[in-house]
């Protein structure tokens, strides 16, 4: 009764925020009614829809031992208290996407991407994750490829290989054009971002030779030195011979960065890639609940519109109408296909009781989800003029600071070059003009919450602080990523010729890993070199891979939800599987199709060429125009490719569906036979 | 109440220790004690060098 009561003012308080944020139309927001609604939102759906999915869908089974009990090995499989479990299993899915994808969002106006992480998250990316971990739980730990090949067959699991190997290249590419155009002719972020590299060695030498295995000690003084870095990067932008040093252009950068990751795939994990995991998961936490501290604190005032003129894809930061492009282009932070390789990876063989799926599985999505809202947040208090400015390219408005401020003055966004330059001298940064990526104008947005809590004067260190804190994040996803995608490719070369797939044999280490780097690379330098930043492109196609392998991974859940009791209950994956299916056709239909150059690839090879041929560029995009026409040709085989993925893996699971629902024999799912649970935690059950 | 805020605490301790992965060791120890009584167990440096070789080898970060 009392659960009951909670739920109805649980519901009062969703329908009041909301309420209260769609009739206070055209007067300012304030955040705590975002918070507000996210909070009571969240709750309503942990306390009854992921309660009802644990008890009555999946029948978790607080009795029955996990595989953590049954292989328990002090290693990998080890049983572990549930909190301990969430953080790990949090720290593994919270990475810098749910901080960017928000950011471009916003250009539509703060509702639709609130939204869609709100309601995303709590009927979709939550249920796919704790869907997933439960699946792997009762598997012994097996990983989403493998429950791909054993309930639908081959086909699904090549697809979800493939799958994963494309999104992870186009990610670490699109990331680090991220990190590239933050530090792009910055000498504060650029020497700031290089020094995390030197810092990080430090610890993990620190770790394993002066005090080994003393994590949290190496990982407090290396907080301290980054923290040191950001000051230090701020002399060494007022040293004029330094400066010139980390004055670079984004070409230099790019190939910086490939350096960079092939290095650290090829070098031993202590020394570089294990101690920035650390310093990288410090940061996060620590910066996201300094960040959600202050907001509370704060609270200030939306600035941006509900929603924008731009909802009909003439937007400058990128270009697609509200439907279908908000939804991929958030993907992390309201459903993310990503998810579904970490909670079928260490998270279930970690896992005390079933009881804990809920709590580790949708809770943890839960808190990434908040991290989108902040990024929102962060993104929709800036003036909006001062939001497009930093986020669209110069071309796309005009080719200069003085068109981009009459262009975006002109649509209704007041802004001024005297505006930006001033806010560029406070944040220690040359100019903030067409800082595409995300990660500049997150910057400002966190820099103004957090000087607000802690004093103006600080706002460059801050902002410096912001850059760090993102930089660290991705270049961390870019040396794990780098190194999982040459496994991945030592292991399918190792079928054509057996001694490449040792991973130990050091040419087929050097060989794959700079092939996985060349890979990214490519998307990178590319990205760099378009005149029109790069992102535009290349963050829909990530935005496109990760829901095809959401759908991948909701089409295996859903197979094995209709193989159980109650065929109706896969209703809880198919239905955000239809969605998912829905969209992302519809965005990589209008990527491949739309005759709209700036939004077709296809028609933007076309348009370049017959400008190309016209004469009609000018000579920096002239030079270029070959190599971004291949691009976009590549883009588009490559969305064409995803698309095909998506529907054989979808129409395969329909297939099964079909047989399943007419009553004709289907393969049974291989679950772990019942075993009764020693634990004293599960003697109360 | 105090022991209600004593649980919180816990909890906070305890998903910071799993976000490092700090208590591995002491996992390990008692993984040890438990199952191979008797034998000795690896000492810290030992088990962290192992260990963290294998976090790395699958994946285990997101975007």
């Amino acid at each position: 009764m009392l659960k009951k009561l909670t739920g109805v003012a649980l519901a009062a308080g969703a329908a009041f925020a909301l309420g209260g944020i769609a009739i206070n139309r055209g007067e300012p927001i304030n955040t705590l009614w975002i918070l507000a609604a996210a909070g009571c939102i969240y709750t309503l759906g942990y306390r009854f829809y992921a309660a009802w999915i644990a008890a009555r869908v999946l029948a978790c089974d607080a009795s029955r031992a996990t595989p953590a009990e049954r292989l328990d090995n002090g290693r990998d499989y080890v049983p572990t208290p549930k909190w301990v479990v969430f953080g790990h299993h949090f720290a593994a899915i919270a990475g810098p996407g749910p901080l960017v994808g928000p950011t471009l969002a916003a250009q539509f106006g703060y509702l639709p991407g609130t939204l869609w992480i709100l309601i995303g998250s709590v009927l979709g990316g939550c249920v796919q994750d704790m869907v997933v971990l439960f699946a792997s739980v009762r598997r012994d730990g097996r990983t989403l490829g493998q429950m791909a090949r054993d309930e639908l067959g081959p086909i699904g699991g090549v697809a979800a290989l493939i799958g994963t190997l494309a999104i992870m290249i186009i990610l670490i590419a699109v990331l680090s054009l991220v990190v590239v155009n933050a530090m792009k002719h910055s000498p504060w972020a650029t020497s700031t971002v290089f020094a995390t590299i030197p810092i990080a060695m430090l610890v993990g030498l620190y770790m394993r030779l002066i005090r080994p295995g003393r994590v949290a000690e190496g990982s407090v003084i290396g907080v301290a030195l980054l923290l040191l870095a950001v000051v230090g990067g701020g002399w060494i932008d007022h040293q004029p011979v330094l400066r010139g040093w980390f004055d670079q252009e984004g070409v230099t950068l790019a190939w910086f960065v490939m350096g960079y990751g092939f290095l650290a795939a090829i070098m031993p994990v202590w020394l570089l890639l294990a101690p920035r995991d650390y310093l990288s998961t410090f940061l996060k936490l620590g910066t996201v609940m300094l960040l959600a501290v202050s907001i509370l604190l704060m609270h200030p005032d939306l600035k941006m519109p509900a929603l924008t003129r731009f909802v009909d894809g003439s937007g400058p930061v990128f270009a697609g109408p509200l439907f279908p492009f908000v939804f991929i282009t958030i993907a992390c932070g309201a459903i993310s296909g990503f998810h579904s390789l970490i909670a079928s990876g260490t998270t279930p063989k970690l896992l005390r009781s079933e009881r804990d799926i809920r709590l580790v599985g949708y809770g943890s999505m839960l808190l990434e989800s908040l991290v989108a809202v902040m990024a929102m947040i962060a993104a929709s208090l800036l003036d909006p003029g001062v939001y497009f400015a930093i986020n669209s390219p110069l071309a796309a408005l005009g080719g200069s600071p003085e068109a981009v401020v009459t262009t975006l003055s002109g649509l209704g966004f007041p802004v001024s070059v005297a505006q930006m330059q001033g806010l560029a001298h406070q944040v220690g940064e040359a100019t903030l003009f067409a800082r595409t990526g995300g990660a500049p104008s997150l910057a400002v947005g966190m820099a103004s919450i957090l000087s607000g809590v802690f004093g103006a004067s600080l706002l460059a260190i801050w902002y410096h602080f912001a850059i760090m804190f993102e930089a660290v994040f991705i270049l961390t996803t870019l040396d794990a990523g780098t190194r999982v995608g040459r496994f991945m490719l030592q292991d399918t070369l190792g079928a054509l010729w057996a001694p490449l797939g040792r991973t130990s044999w050091y040419p087929s280490v050097l060989f794959s890993s700079a092939l996985v780097v060349a890979a990214w690379g490519y998307f990178l330098y590319v990205g760099v070199i378009d005149p029109n930043g790069g992102i535009n492109i290349l963050w829909p196609l990530f935005g496109i891979s990760n829901q095809m392998l959401a759908a991948i991974a909701l089409s295996v859940m859903t197979a094995i939800l209709l193989k159980g009791p109650r065929p109706r209950q896969a209703l809880i994956t198919a239905l955000p599987l239809a969605w998912l299916a829905f969209v992302t056709t519809a965005a990589a239909w209008a990527k491949l199709f739309s005759a709209n150059p700036k939004i077709g690839f296809l028609a933007g090879a076309h348009d370049l060429a017959a400008r190309l041929a016209a004469g009609s560029l000018p000579a920096e995009k002239a030079a270029v125009a070959g190599r971004l026409i291949f691009n976009q040709q590549l883009d588009a085989a490559l969305a064409a490719f995803f698309l095909l993925v998506l529907w054989v893996v979808i129409l395969d699971m329909l297939r099964f569906a079909l047989r399943r629902l007419r009553g004709a024999p289907v393969p049974a799912s291989p679950e772990t036979p019942y075993r009764r649970s020693q634990l004293p935690e599960a003697a109360g059950a | 109440m105090p022991d209600r805020l004593r649980r919180l605490l816990q909890a906070c301790g305890e998903v910071l220790q799993g976000a490092f992965g700090t208590d591995a060791y002491a996992r390990y120890r008692a993984h040890h004690a438990s199952h191979h009584p008797g034998e000795t167990p690896k000492d810290r440096a030992t088990y962290f060098r192992e260990q963290q070789r294998e976090r790395w080898e699958g994946i285990n970060r997101c975007c």
